[in-house]
């Protein structure tokens, strides 16, 4: 469907003013000239080449045509004898040749009634014949005939009208082309073939068909300068002269297709969101068609388009085998067939073949519709943009600038949901993160937008739970929400770090009760701890906390309690030892049960190392073997059962301890 | 040399076939009706079209495109809607006074045709072989009207498609009666193109007699030295060595306008050499819009069991480069197919142009080597 229905004039060549179009063509002037030296110099006494302009959404089919007809008609020679006649949306019900110069007819008649003041008119006396169908491109072009004028029929989207064509309807056309040469055609068509195979129709031989690529380098540069805004212009030129790998890479993701870079360009430029809004409506009008190729192809296919669109990036072949679960030889062949379709495109890099999905836009739009909700799926095409765009040092600026928009409400909440996202998977430090969701949380509470449920939460927040996790000894669950961590360096690294301080200990801690009842059943008590102390591993260790655990548990068994509380202290002052429940546990149990009940009554009473919240269980077998049954009331029921296990333990331990 | 890939070659842009028009000339001139016989693309709309731009003395040459006539009726409209044109009618300065104004006269009187006839100024409706008669008996002309009919064998087709082999039979009768009628042969030649074979579709029903009586007239591709002026002349905006046309030209092998127009369109006025060559080549061959008719054409004359063989015929071809009438034999078995319905898809290859069997009757071969390469990359695999 040709796209017409937005407000931004940058995406819709037809609605832009004239002189702004003008200057804005820029790129494309050598196939422009092409065609437009062909025109001039025709002659027209003979049937005249046909073009159709073939290219993906946003190449610049449209512009052309426009181009074209401005031209023409700004030209005093041309517009003598030439007549363009522009197609519009609506003349796309038209289903039979008969309708098609009608329409024309019709056009003709309203917008040049001085040279064709009856053709419609005419044509409809003879509507009743019985041979009207057979007669009415002829009665068509005798009048065009007579008026001496030749006509020149832009239609964009032609593939929509020629499909609507019976075979017999294909066959007159190509009579026509081949014959008359009172109408020259120039079509822009879109580039999917599908399943179809369109161009086998017999009257197709005779249009050139110009096929328009993605624009290169230099173009790009070219372009952005012609499309820039006044007070953008000077940033677009440095740019170019100090930066150009930037814009390079902008071309690169983009495919160079006009639409789509203007679009990028807009939203990397615009702070305020119209862009972005802009783009969801785009993206909106293209759905049906999307779907429908989608919807068309066979599922095998489709796993490999979504496998190969969620990337983004392009894909090795056995990558895709891979996470398609797909033999290697059959994704080769599947490939290929997508390559046919035009739908991804491959590059060479040696004897391996990388493709990804040939229209980026497209790719947006599948990531913008399927891409997982709170997931960087969805915005990942923007992520990547803005890591190529910008420096860390821009990004964080870009986010600090969305922070402001956000507490003046400034914003779109597309643009604010999106982008927030997008630039907080893109490395910006985890508290500026933090402070954007937060931000943008707020605002978007505020603005009562569905997004606000749809936001992930900030590296920071996730550390915070998973801490939590670590200490409550979630090890799986906390390295699951690990995975999720944007910052896979500094706050990630620590987590893992505890983790494994954890895991380690705990399995140690066997270890260490093995090796300080060793240590303490062979030896003489007190010796064994002078003892410890000229160890070399104590030695060298000194300053490694985990010793300070490992050393005050020792002291325990040896009764030594007041090196042990001291060094249990340090323990617990330490971050590990703030975190580190399971360990902590042990020693506070051991405690209990060489019945030092008042030593572990004071350790948890101290609320800086919230004991009793974190060892409910513990703290309430303690009451019950202190006696303190007050205390001990307060228990809640369900406490019971752990309750009575500690003790268990308790005992346990009791009588190994109780034979030291 | 202006390039023209694709439509038909007219006024300067027709690179001139004098052989070949004036062996025409000489046909029409002994009082033959011609049947132009060549493959597809290389040029016989062309050549006809000179033959109507630039008519011998005192002929008045009318030209009819027919391939979407779906019956008789439709045919006969479209013959006498072009005779009674005023884009015909109009030619004055080709024409004599005389013979405008019988013309004039004639049209006028042709009221409608209908699916009944055609019904002629005095209320009568003939059937449309007495109405061809009385309008050319009628005609006053000094020397003769030749009718250009293009893409006949495609209105043939379509009328054994639409309504029935037995109606196409009848239709071609008909045709063949009145070329031989005296009245309509001392005025009128008739002269058939078209792009897929006549003589092809004719012997599908069994109606060769049918035109036995047209002469036969070969449009070849260029000879070698013709060729190269013709692309030398091309090359006017291009840098061409002699040995680069060369090269390319031996690459194409044969030797059609359109083939060597297209790849020359394709080096985008770069200068010719070995390399910009083969990249044309390449880039030519993505022309979907120029090969795709090879397939589907084939898919649209035969049944299905005679396509599939007819494609592997031509897959093993674009393989192999060439294949031997024992192993097509070995094919016919495999597709289970009749022998002679089988031999005569091969004479359609070869008719159409696909193949040849010039250097050895038992060796066939695409005649174009850019055609082999286009079905090699889309069809074969």
């Amino acid at each position: 469907m040709s796209l017409t229905n937005y407000s931004r004039y940058k995406y819709t060549p037809d609605e832009m003013e004239e002189r702004e179009f003008l200057s804005r063509f820029v790129v494309r002037t050598d196939i422009f000239n092409d065609i437009f030296e062909d025109i001039k110099s025709a002659n027209n006494t003979v049937p005249q080449q046909h073009y159709i302009i073939i290219g993906q959404r946003g190449q610049g089919k449209t512009t052309l045509l426009r181009k074209v007809l401005i031209e023409v008609k700004n030209s005093p020679e041309l517009s003598e004898r030439i007549v363009p006649v522009k197609f519009s949306e609506e003349q796309y019900q038209i289903r039979s040749l008969s309708r098609l110069w009608e329409e024309v007819a019709d056009y003709l008649q309203s917008i040049y009634p001085d040279v064709f003041p009856d053709i419609l008119d005419k044509m409809e006396g003879h509507f009743d014949d019985e041979d009207y169908e057979l007669k009415s491109f002829n009665l068509f072009e005798d009048t065009v005939m007579q008026s001496e004028k030749k006509l020149l029929l832009l239609i964009d989207n032609i593939d929509e009208l020629i499909d609507k064509l019976s075979i017999k309807e294909q066959r007159r056309l190509r009579e026509i082309l081949l014959s008359s040469s009172s109408i020259r055609i120039i079509g822009g068509s879109t580039d999917m073939l599908e399943q179809h195979h369109k161009y086998d129709k017999p009257f197709y031989q005779f249009f050139k068909i110009i096929k328009l690529r993605g624009f290169n380098e230099s173009e790009a540069h070219t372009f952005l300068r012609a499309i820039a805004k006044e007070d953008q212009k000077e940033q677009i030129e440095t740019l170019i002269r100090t930066n150009p790998a930037r814009i390079e890479t902008l071309r690169r993701l983009t495919g160079g297709v006009p639409r789509t870079l203007v679009m990028l360009f807009d939203i990397l430029m615009d702070d305020g969101g119209d862009a972005f809004d802009d783009l969801l409506k785009i993206l909106d009008e293209v759905t049906p068609l999307y779907k429908h190729r989608m919807d068309d192809l066979p599922p095998q296919l489709q796993e490999i388009v979504h496998t190969i669109a969620m990337n983004w990036d392009g894909m090795l072949t056995r990558e895709v085998a891979k996470k398609t679960k797909l033999e290697s030889k059959a994704i080769s062949s599947q490939l290929k067939q997508l390559e046919k379709y035009e739908i991804v495109e491959s590059e060479s890099i040696g004897k391996n073949k990388i493709y990804k999905i040939k229209e980026r836009f497209f790719n947006i739009w599948y990531l913008m519709r399927y891409g997982r909700k709170k997931d960087r799926q969805r915005v990942e095409w923007l992520v990547k943009f803005l890591e190529s765009w910008y420096s860390k040092e821009e990004l964080e600026e870009r986010a600090k600038r969305l922070i402001d928009s956000l507490q003046t409400t400034e914003v779109s909440p597309n643009h604010a949901y999106h982008m927030t996202e997008a630039l907080s998977h893109a490395g910006i430090s985890i508290e500026l993160e933090h402070l954007l969701k937060m931000e943008a949380s707020k605002f978007l509470q505020a603005k009562q937008s569905q997004f606000v449920q749809e936001l992930t939460p900030s590296d920071f927040a996730m550390a915070k739970n998973i801490n939590q996790l670590i200490k409550r000894d979630k090890i799986d669950e906390a390295l699951i929400l690990l995975k999720q961590l944007k910052d896979k360096n500094e706050l990630s690294q620590s987590l893992y770090k505890s983790i494994s301080m954890q895991q380690k200990i705990l399995a140690q801690i066997k270890n260490i009760h093995v090796l300080s009842d060793q240590i303490v059943n062979f030896n003489d008590k007190t010796q064994c701890i002078k003892d410890l102390y000229e160890l070399d591993i104590i030695k060298q260790n000194e300053n490694d906390p985990t010793l300070w655990l490992i050393i005050s548990l020792i002291e325990l068994k040896c009764e030594d309690y007041q090196r042990s509380f001291s060094n249990f202290s340090r323990w617990l002052s330490t971050e590990d030892g703030k975190i580190l429940e399971k360990i902590n546990q042990e020693y506070l149990l051991t405690l209990i049960a060489k019945e030092q009940y008042y030593q572990a009554k004071r350790f948890f009473e101290m609320e800086v190392y919230g004991f009793k919240d974190i060892y409910k269980p513990i703290w309430y077998a303690l009451m019950h073997l202190m006696g303190e049954d007050e205390e001990y009331k307060k228990m809640g029921s369900e406490l019971t059962e752990s309750v009575n296990e500690v003790l268990e333990r308790i005992q346990e331990d009791e009588e190994k301890y109780g034979n030291l | 040399m202006q390039l023209c890939v694709g439509q038909v070659a007219r006024a300067e842009q027709f690179w001139p076939r004098d052989t070949e028009i004036n062996r025409i000339w000489d046909t029409i001139e002994s009082g033959g009706h011609i049947l132009i016989a060549a493959p597809r693309r290389v040029g016989k709309t062309s050549v006809m079209y000179k033959i109507y731009d630039e008519p011998r003395e005192g002929y008045v040459v009318a030209f009819v495109d027919v391939e979407s006539a779906d019956n008789e009726h439709e045919f006969w409209h479209k013959l006498f809607n072009t005779l009674t044109s005023e884009t015909f009618i109009g030619q004055t300065h080709r024409y004599t006074a005389k013979f405008t104004a019988s013309l004039r006269e004639l049209a006028g009187k042709v009221k409608k045709v209908s699916t009944s006839g055609i019904e002629f100024g005095d209320g009568k409706t003939l059937d449309y072989a007495a109405a061809f008669e009385k309008f050319v008996t009628e005609l006053q002309i000094d020397r003769k009207l030749i009718i250009m009919v293009d893409e006949f064998a495609q209105a043939v087709e379509n009328i054994i498609k639409y309504q029935s082999k037995e109606q196409a039979e009848s239709f071609l009768r008909t045709a063949r009666s009145l070329r031989q009628n005296p009245k309509i042969l001392e005025k009128v030649t008739f002269i058939y193109a078209g792009s897929i074979g006549l003589e092809s579709v004719v012997a599908r029903i069994g109606a060769t007699k049918s035109i036995n009586d047209l002469n036969s007239i070969k449009i070849p591709p260029l000879v070698f030295e013709d060729a190269f002026a013709f692309t030398r002349a091309l090359c006017k905006e291009i840098e061409a060595d002699d040995k680069a046309i060369t090269y390319l030209l031996e690459k194409i092998e044969w030797l059609i306008p359109f083939y060597i127009q297209l790849i020359i369109q394709e080096t985008n006025k770069e200068m010719l050499s070995r390399e910009s060559v083969d990249g044309a080549i390449t880039a030519a061959l993505q022309h979907k819009n120029h090969f795709e008719h090879w397939k589907s054409k084939l898919k649209e004359a035969f049944e299905p069991s005679g396509y599939n063989f007819a494609k592997e015929v031509l897959n093993i071809i674009s393989d192999k480069q060439t294949i031997k009438s024992s192993a097509i034999t070995n094919l016919i078995s495999k597709h289970n197919l009749d022998h002679d319905i089988a031999k005569e898809i091969v004479h359609t290859l070869v008719y159409d142009g696909y193949i040849n069997n010039n250097d050895d009757p038992k060796t066939y071969r695409f005649n174009s080597p850019i055609l082999r390469m286009w079905w090699y990359s889309n069809v074969a695999n």
